[in-house]
C-alpha cells in the first residue's frame, strides 16, 4: 500500500508571514496537532507543531527570574507570553528540516520513521509540492482498521 | 624438579642422575637436606666437585647462587621454601638442571646478568639472579664512606624533623657533598640514590605546600646520582623505594617482615614500615616464579608436558602464597599483628613518592618488574588503559637487565603450546595459574578491592595524588570510583585464558539420606582426575547447574513457544555457554537448551527491575516494589506479565542487541559453591571432589505480592539427579578460600563447629590433618537418621585424633564412639550452643592465646547464618572477661574463619521496619552503627572491629545507604561475603508511598514536572550526603590522634599533624561546604520550593547566600586559614595555634550534626505524611532547608569569634585557590628541573 491511498489529501496550512494567532486558531478548529507551512510560492517548506506553540509560551529560567521569581510568577508569564506572541509572525517557530514522504512511498517505510523520530503527522511532498499528510492515525485506520 | 636425596654419577644404574661424562665418576656426589640446608657431598670422586669454582674436599652446605660442576656439567639450583608452597610435594621442592646452553632467550639473559654483576661488582644495570629474582643478590649497604658521613647521620633524624616540621631547615643547612665517581665510587651508587631520593622527597613533603626548589645539598648530588644510573630527571625510583630500602635485622635471619628495618625511614610510622617493607617481601615471595617462566618456557621448547606441569604449578603455588600469606598482612585491623591505618598511611607514605619533577617517572605499583616479566610471560597485548600505557611508561625507565628480560620472556609462547596440546591437565593448572594473577580473588583481584579500600578512606581525607594518577574534585564527584575503574579495566587486558576457565568432572553415583521432616543430604562423588585440579583442604567448587526438563517445558509454555526456536546469544552468554561441556564456542542455542542453561529460580533483582522497565505491568511493579520478586520463578512471572498485556514473545523473536532480548534480560546459571568435603594428598592432583549437598525445598509466601507453591533449590536438585544418574559431566570451577584454612602448624589445635551439610569443609580438614594437632568437632543436626557415618572420622577418633562432639536438636539421642566407630545411642536433645556452653572451662583452654597459657586453638564455623550468630555468641560467654574483644581479637590473628551460608526460609518483609531517618541516627558509637544494603538495615556495631577491610570503610557508609559501595567491591557477588550480612541484619527500610503525585519545578533547565518520590529522593540524597561527610571528617580529624612519626605521645598534637588538621580545615570550607551549599542545597531548595510555595522568589535562596558570603565574619573565617598556617610554619606561638585547631575540628564537626539535624526534620515529614507531605507539611520542609542555611550562618559567626578571639586577622590575606587539575596521569609534580 502506497502513501497516496491512505493520506489526508487536503492538510490544514498556513503561510510564511502570518501569525501565530492565525496559527493558534487553524489549529483548534482543525484540531490537528500540526501545521504545515508554506511559502508564498505554496511551495512546502516546513512544519509547525502545537507543542512547539505550547514550548514557546513557557518562560525559561531567566525569564521568571527577570520577571519576579515565584512559580507564580511562572505561571502569569506563561500566559503573558501567549498574549505577547499571537501577533508576532510563525516564521521563527517553522521546523524547516521536517522528515517528508513521498505519495508513491511504501506505508511501512513512512511507520518507520514516524516512530524512530516520534513524529504524529508526516508531509507528504512531491517536488517540492505539498499533496498531504499522513497521521498516524491514517495508518492505524488504513492497515489496521480495514484490512 | 627432584626428591631429595640424590645422587649425581655416570652410572644410570647407581646415580639418580645420570651425567654422561667419561670425567664423572660412576656415583660422584650427593645433594641433601641436613638441618635446612642443602648439603653437597663428594662421594670421592676421582676428578672432584667444585662449588664456585672451588673443588669441595667432602661436605658443603650450599647458599642460594652458589654453582655447583660435576665435569663438563654445571649445575644450578632452586630450592622452594616449605614455608611458602601448598601445591608442590615436599620431596619435590628443590629443582635443579644441568646447564647445558640455554635454548631460549630468557635463560640467556638471567645467565648473562648473573655473570655480568658478578664481574663488575655492582648492580646497576638490574638486580636479576634465580637466586633473588629481582632482587639485590647483595643486601643494601648500610653505611657510606667517612666522606659521606652527614647523608648516613641524616637518615635516623627524619622523624623527629618532620614531626618539628623543621625538616627543611635541616636539610637547607646540610653540607654539600660531591657525588662524582672520583668521590663516590659505583658501588655506593644504589645506596645514594635511595638516600638522596628519600630525602628530597621528604624536603618536598614535609609541607603540605611545595618548596620553590630543592636546595643545593639535595639537588646537585641527587641530580649527579641520578645520571650516573641513567636517569636524566632525578626521581624516586621502584627500586630506590622498595628493592633497595630494606636491611635484616638479623643478617642470617630470612628476607621476611618480622626481620626487615627500612633503610631510610621517612616517618617511620607503622603505615611506612609495613606498607613499603610488605611490597618488598611480596617481591622476595616471586623469587622463584623467575626460575620457574624460564623452565617452563624450556619445557615447550623440548616439547615436554610434564616439565612444563610442574613449572607452571611453582608460578600458581607461588602467586597464591604472595597474595594469600604476604600480602594480607597489610592489615588494616587494628588489633592485628602488624596494623596499616589507611588514614595514616593516606596523610604520610600515600603521597611520599609522587615525583617532584614534571614528567619523572612514578614507583606506583605498575613499575614493578615482576609484574611486566609477568604480563610478557602470560603474552599481555593490550596496554591501551590509562594504567596500561603509564605501565609502558615506567617500563621505559628500567634498567638495562629487566627490560632484556621483559623482551626474552615474549619469544616463547606457553599458552599457544597448552592449547595446541590439548591436555586437560596442563589447561587446568594454567587457567588455575592465570586466575591466579588476574582473577577475583587473585593477585589482581584482590589488590583492586584492598586498593578500593585505601583509595577511597585516603581521598576522603584529603589525598589528591596517588603515584598513579592524580585525581581532584568535591566531596561528591568520588574519584576514588575513577581509579577503581581504571584497575578494572587493567585486569581485563591481561586475561587471555586457554579455553574456557572451568574443569570437567564425572559424577559417580552417590548417597541421599532423608531425615524424618523429609529434608534430605545428597553425599556426591565427582571424578575430576587428569583435570589438573589443584586445591587445599576448605577450598570451595562452583557447580553449573542444568534444570530438570518439567522446569524447562514449563517455561517454554510460559514463553508461548515450541523450544526449537534459535536464540543469539549476548557476549556474557556465549562466555557462559563455552563453560558447558560439548558446546565451545556458539552463537545461537534452541531455546529449550537456552532455558537449560538460564537463572529460571528464583528471579534476581536486576532481573525483576528489567522486567518492570520492559513491560510496565502494575501488578509486576508492586511485586518488586514489594522487594517479593524472590517468591517468583520466570515461568510464573512470565504468565502474570502475559496476563498484564506484555507480548511474551519479543524475549526469544527479539534481536540479540535488543534490550528486550532473552539473553539481555535473564542471565545464565552462575556458579554454585560448595565446599570440597575431601583433601588431595599434599602435592597431588586431586582424583576425587567429594560434596555434602543440602536439598532445598521450600514454599513460597502467602502475601498480597506473592502466593504459596512449592520451590526447589537449582543446583541441589540438579546434583541429586546427577548423583542417581552417576553418569552426568560436571562443568566445574576451583574456587580458592584463604580464609578458610588450616594452621602453617600442623600442631596446633582446631575446634570445628558445623551445623547439617556444613560439615563438608571439615570432612576435607580431616582428611588433612594427619598431624600432631588436637581436633574437636561439634556438629549439629535434627535426628538420628540424618547421622552419617563417616570412615574417614571414624579413623581419626580411633587415632585419638579427634574428638566428635553430635547435638540432636529434635530427638533425644547422643553419638559415643566405641573405639571402631562413632554410633547413636540414647541422650539428651540439645543445640550446639548449649555443647558449647556444657564444655566451656575445656574448649576456652584450647581457645586461650597461646601467650596467655592457652593453647591458641583455631576456630572454624560452617552452617547457616543463625547457626553462626548462635556459635559466635556463645563463644563469646565462655571467655572469662570481655568476651566480645576476645572474638574481635581472635578475627584480627586469624584464627576465627567463617563458611555462613544463608539456606531460604523467609523474606524480608517479615522483618522489623526502620525509617530512614532512624538509619540517619545510627552514625556514633554510642547511637550504634546501622547501614543499608540493598533495602535491608544492618547493624554493624560489632561488625565493624571484625571487617577484614578495616574499620574505616565500615565507618565510611554508617547511618546511610550503602549497596553501592558493597557492590562496588563485588561483595555481593561473593557468597561467602554476601551470606554474612543476614547474620547482622536486623530489618529493613519501609518503602514510602507517594502514588502518582507530582509537582511543577523551576530550575535552570527552564519549568518541570517532577515526581513527589523524586523529591524525597532529593532529599534523602542531601541527608546521606551529610551523614558521609560527617564520617570522613571524623575519620581525617581522628588523624590528629595516631602516631605520626615514631616515637610520639599519639595524644599530643605535632606540628606536623597541626597541619593537616589546617588542611583538613579549609578542604572543609571549599570541597564540602561550597559544594553543599551553592550545588546540593541549592537544589533541594529550588525543588522544595516548586513543591510548597508558589509564591516563593526562587532566587531568595542566592539572595541569602551572596549576603551571607559578603560578611565580615565569613570573609575572616575563610581568609584567615592561611594566616593561621604562616603562624604554624613560622612555629611562632604554637599553643594559639593548636587551640585554634581544636576549634575547627571541634566547630566543623558540629556544623554537619547541625545540619542533619535541620534536614531530618524534613525527612520525618515525608515518612509520616507520604503523599500528602505537600499539603500537610510543606512549610516544615522549606523551613528545614531555611534551618540548614541558619546553622551555616551561625557556624561561620561562632568561628569568626573564635577566630579573632585568639587574635588572628585576615588583614590582606585571601582565600587559597584550589590548584587547577593538571589532569596528567601523574608522572611528576608541578616543579620544572632547573638546568
Amino acid at each position: 500500500m502506497r502513501v497516496s491511498d491512505v493520506m489526508t489529501a487536503f492538510p490544514a496550512y498556513i503561510r510564511l508571514g502570518a501569525t501565530i494567532r492565525r496559527a493558534a486558531e487553524v489549529v483548534s478548529v482543525s484540531e490537528v496537532g500540526q501545521l504545515m507551512v508554506l511559502d508564498h510560492e505554496g511551495r512546502f517548506v516546513g512544519s509547525l507543531s502545537e507543542e512547539d506553540l505550547v514550548r514557546a509560551m513557557l518562560p525559561g529560567f531567566d525569564d521568571v527570574t527577570a520577571g519576579g521569581g515565584t512559580l507564580a510568577d511562572a505561571f502569569r508569564l506563561f500566559l503573558e507570553r501567549g498574549r505577547t506572541l499571537a501577533d508576532r509572525v510563525v516564521d521563527p517557530l517553522v521546523v524547516r528540516d521536517a522528515a517528508t514522504v513521498r505519495s508513491t512511498d511504501e506505508l511501512a517505510r513512512a511507520a518507520i520513521v514516524m516512530i524512530d523520530r516520534g513524529i504524529r503527522r508526516l508531509p507528504v511532498v512531491d517536488d517540492g509540492k505539498l499533496v498531504g499528510t499522513l497521521s498516524r492515525a491514517d495508518l492505524c485506520r488504513a492497515v489496521i482498521y480495514h484490512s | 624438579m627432584c626428591a631429595l636425596p640424590i645422587t649425581f654419577g655416570r652410572d644410570t644404574g647407581m646415580a639418580a642422575v645420570a651425567l654422561d661424562d667419561r670425567s664423572v665418576s660412576r656415583r660422584h656426589a650427593s645433594l641433601e637436606i641436613v638441618d635446612n640446608y642443602l648439603v653437597l657431598t663428594d662421594l670421592g670422586s676421582t676428578n672432584g666437585t667444585y662449588v664456585n669454582d672451588q673443588r669441595i674436599t667432602r661436605r658443603q652446605a650450599l647458599v642460594p647462587g652458589d654453582r655447583i660442576r660435576i665435569g663438563r656439567y654445571d649445575l644450578t639450583w632452586m630450592l622452594i621454601d616449605p614455608n611458602a608452597t601448598m601445591f608442590v610435594d615436599e620431596s619435590h621442592r628443590t629443582i635443579y638442571r644441568p646447564d647445558t646452553p640455554p635454548d631460549i632467550a630468557a635463560r640467556r639473559v638471567v645467565q648473562a646478568a648473573e655473570a655480568h654483576n658478578r664481574q663488575v661488582g655492582h648492580e646497576l644495570d638490574g638486580f636479576l639472579s634465580l637466586a633473588h629474582g629481582f632482587l639485590p643478590a647483595e643486601p643494601p649497604l648500610t653505611a657510606f664512606p667517612d666522606s659521606h658521613r652527614a647523608w648516613d647521620e641524616m637518615t635516623d633524624r627524619l622523624p623527629e624533623l618532620f614531626r618539628r616540621l623543621t625538616l627543611r631547615r635541616a636539610f637547607d643547612a646540610m653540607p654539600v657533598l660531591d657525588a662524582r665517581p672520583d668521590a663516590l665510587p659505583d658501588r655506593y651508587l644504589l645506596r645514594a640514590s635511595t638516600l638522596l631520593g628519600v630525602f628530597a622527597h621528604a624536603y618536598q613533603y614535609m609541607a603540605i605546600d611545595p618548596p620553590t626548589a630543592l636546595p643545593d645539598s639535595l639537588l646537585r648530588p641527587w641530580t649527579t646520582v641520578s645520571r650516573r644510573l641513567g636517569k636524566q630527571t632525578p626521581a624516586v625510583s621502584y627500586i630506590d623505594l622498595f628493592f633497595y630500602n630494606w636491611r635484616l635485622r638479623d643478617p642470617a635471619g630470612p628476607r621476611a617482615l618480622d626481620n626487615m628495618d627500612l633503610l631510610v625511614p621517612t616517618w617511620n610510622n607503622a603505615a611506612e614500615r609495613v606498607f613499603y617493607l610488605v611490597t618488598t617481601e611480596f617481591a622476595m615471595g616471586l623469587t622463584p616464579v623467575l626460575g620457574a617462566m624460564l623452565d617452563a618456557q624450556e619445557a615447550v621448547v623440548a616439547d615436554n608436558p610434564a616439565a612444563l606441569e610442574g613449572a607452571l604449578l611453582v608460578i600458581l603455588d607461588q602467586l597464591q602464597h604472595v597474595t594469600q600469606a604476604i600480602y594480607p598482612q597489610i592489615d588494616p585491623n587494628p588489633r592485628s599483628r602488624y596494623p596499616l591505618d589507611q588514614v595514616l598511611w593516606a596523610k604520610t607514605v600515600g603521597t611520599a613518592g609522587v615525583p617532584i619533577f614534571d614528567g619523572a617517572p612514578s614507583p606506583s605499583g605498575t613499575a614493578q618488574p615482576q609484574i611486566h616479566a609477568l604480563d610478557a610471560f602470560l603474552e599481555r597485548r593490550d596496554f591501551g588503559s590509562l594504567v596500561g600505557q603509564q605501565s609502558t611508561y615506567l617500563a621505559g625507565f628500567f634498567p638495562r637487565h629487566w627490560q632484556e628480560l621483559v623482551a626474552a620472556l615474549r619469544e616463547v609462547s606457553v599458552r599457544q603450546y597448552v592449547e595446541e596440546t590439548r591436555s586437560s591437565s596442563l589447561r587446568g593448572v594454567y587457567n588455575a595459574m592465570l586466575d591466579a594473577y588476574v582473577g577475583d580473588r587473585g593477585w589482581m583481584g584482590l589488590h583492586r578491592i584492598k586498593a578500593y579500600g585505601f583509595l577511597e578512606v585516603a581521598f576522603k581525607v584529603g589525598r589528591q595524588v596517588t603515584t598513579g594518577a592524580r585525581f581532584t574534585g568535591l566531596f561528591k564527584d568520588r574519584t576514588w570510583d575513577k581509579v577503581d575503574g581504571e584497575l578494572a579495566v587493567v585486569r581485563e587486558e591481561r586475561r587471555p585464558p586457554v579455553g574456557a576457565p572451568v574443569v570437567f568432572g564425572t559424577a559417580r553415583r552417590g548417597r541421599v539420606v532423608t531425615g524424618e521432616s523429609g529434608a534430605w543430604t545428597c553425599h556426591l562423588d565427582i571424578d575430576v582426575a587428569g583435570q589438573g585440579v589443584h586445591h587445599l583442604p576448605g577450598d570451595r567448587v562452583g557447580v553449573l547447574a542444568e534444570h530438570e526438563d518439567e522446569l524447562v517445558r514449563r517455561t517454554v509454555a510460559a514463553l508461548q513457544a515450541t523450544g526449537d526456536e534459535l536464540v543469539p546469544l549476548t557476549p556474557r552468554w556465549r562466555a557462559a555457554v563455552a563453560c558447558r561441556e560439548g558446546y565451545g564456542e556458539v552463537d545461537v542455542l534452541p531455546l529449550r537448551t537456552l532455558l537449560r542453561f538460564a537463572q529460571l529460580r528464583p528471579i534476581g533483582r536486576e532481573v525483576a527491575k528489567r522486567l518492570v522497565k520492559l513491560t510496565a505491568v502494575g501488578a509486576w511493579q508492586r511485586v518488586v516494589d514489594a522487594r517479593m520478586e524472590d517468591q517468583w520463578e520466570l515461568w510464573d512471572v512470565l504468565n502474570l506479565l502475559y496476563a498484564g498485556g506484555y507480548d511474551v514473545t519479543r524475549l526469544w523473536k527479539a534481536d540479540a542487541g535488543d534490550s528486550d532480548a532473552f539473553c539481555a534480560v535473564v542471565a545464565p546459571e552462575p556458579f554454585r559453591l560448595y565446599s570440597i568435603a575431601s583433601a588431595p594428598p599434599p602435592g597431588e592432583p586431586a582424583t576425587t571432589l567429594k560434596l555434602v549437598v543440602a536439598g532445598l525445598d521450600y514454599t513460597s509466601a502467602r502475601t498480597p505480592w506473592s502466593y504459596p507453591r512449592k520451590r526447589q533449590g537449582a543446583a541441589s536438585h540438579f546434583l541429586r539427579r546427577a548423583s542417581l544418574e552417576g553418569q552426568q559431566r560436571l562443568s566445574l570451577q576451583i574456587v580458592s578460600t584463604p580464609r578458610f584454612r588450616l594452621p602453617a602448624d600442623p600442631a596446633r589445635p582446631v575446634v570445628m563447629f558445623a551445623a547439617g551439610s556444613g560439615i563438608a569443609p571439615f570432612l576435607g580438614f580431616m582428611a588433612a590433618r594427619t598431624g600432631p594437632g588436637e581436633n574437636r568437632l561439634y556438629l549439629g543436626i535434627r535426628t538420628p537418621d540424618e547421622f552419617v557415618e563417616h570412615t574417614g572420622l571414624d579413623a581419626a577418633a580411633a587415632a585419638g585424633r579427634l574428638h566428635l562432639a553430635v547435638a540432636f536438636s529434635r530427638a533425644d539421642a547422643a553419638v559415643a564412639f566405641d573405639g571402631r566407630r562413632h554410633v547413636v545411642g540414647a541422650g539428651q536433645r540439645r543445640r550446639v550452643d548449649e555443647v558449647i556452653r556444657a564444655e566451656a572451662d575445656a574448649l576456652w583452654k584450647l581457645l586461650q592465646p597461646a601467650e596467655e597459657g592457652g593453647r591458641g586453638a583455631y576456630v572454624y564455623v560452617c552452617g547457616s547464618s543463625r547457626f553462626a550468630v548462635s556459635v559466635l555468641d556463645a563463644l563469646t560467654r565462655i571467655v572469662p572477661g570481655d568476651g566480645r574483644e576476645f572474638l574481635r581479637r581472635l578475627v584480627a590473628d586469624g584464627r576465627l574463619a567463617q563458611d555462613v551460608f544463608t539456606t531460604y526460609l523467609g523474606h524480608a518483609q517479615q522483618t522489623p521496619r526502620f525509617e530512614v531517618s532512624e538509619l540517619a541516627q545510627h552514625d556514633t558509637p554510642d547511637a550504634g552503627y546501622w547501614m543499608a544494603i540493598g533495602g535491608a538495615v544492618i547493624d554493624v556495631s560489632e561488625f565493624i572491629h571484625l571487617h577484614i577491610g578495616g574499620p574505616h570503610i565500615v565507618r565510611n557508609y554508617v547511618g546511610m545507604d550503602a549497596t553501592a559501595a558493597y557492590r562496588k567491591v563485588l561483595h555481593h557477588a561473593n557468597a561467602e561475603i554476601d551470606s554474612q550480612l543476614s547474620m547482622y541484619q536486623i530489618g529493613h527500610l519501609r518503602r514510602l508511598q507517594f502514588g502518582a503525585r507530582w509537582g511543577v519545578v523551576l530550575t535552570e533547565d527552564g519549568l518541570h514536572a517532577l515526581p513527589l518520590e523524586e523529591l524525597f529522593r532529593t532529599w534523602v540524597r542531601f541527608l546521606y550526603m551529610l551523614v558521609a561527610m560527617a564520617n570522613a571528617l571524623t575519620a581525617d580529624y581522628g588523624f590528629t590522634t595516631s602516631v605520626a612519626t615514631s616515637g610520639e605521645d599519639p595524644q599530643e598534637l605535632t606540628l606536623f599533624k597541626a597541619q593537616y588538621v589546617i588542611e583538613g580545615h579549609r578542604r572543609f570550607l571549599v570541597s564540602y561546604l561550597d559544594g553543599l551549599l551553592h550545588d546540593d542545597l541549592r537544589t533541594l531548595w529550588q525543588r522544595t520550593v516548586g513543591f510548597c510555595d508558589p509564591q516563593q522568589d526562587i532566587r531568595s535562596f542566592d539572595t541569602d547566600l551572596a549576603a551571607m558570603s559578603a560578611r565580615p565574619d565569613v570573609t575572616l573565617v575563610r581568609n584567615s586559614v592561611s594566616a593561621v598556617k604562616e603562624l604554624l610554619l613560622a612555629d611562632d606561638d604554637f599553643r594559639r595555634v593548636s587551640a585554634l585547631c581544636r576549634t575547627y575540628a571541634h566547630t566543623d564537626v558540629q556544623l554537619l550534626r547541625d545540619l542533619k539535624t535541620a534536614v531530618l526534620a524534613g525527612i520525618r515529614a515525608f515518612e509520616i505524611h507520604e503523599a500528602d507531605v505537600v499539603e500537610q507539611a510543606g512549610a516544615t520542609l522549606l523551613n528545614a532547608v531555611r534551618d540548614a542555611l541558619a546553622a551555616v550562618s551561625a557556624y561561620y559567626e561562632r568561628l569568626a569569634g573564635q577566630t579573632s578571639g585568639h587574635g588572628i586577622t585576615a588583614d590582606g590575606a585571601v582565600e587559597e585557590a584550589i590548584p587547577v587539575d593538571r589532569g596528567l596521569p601523574g608522572h611528576g609534580g608541578p616543579l620544572l628541573l632547573p638546568d
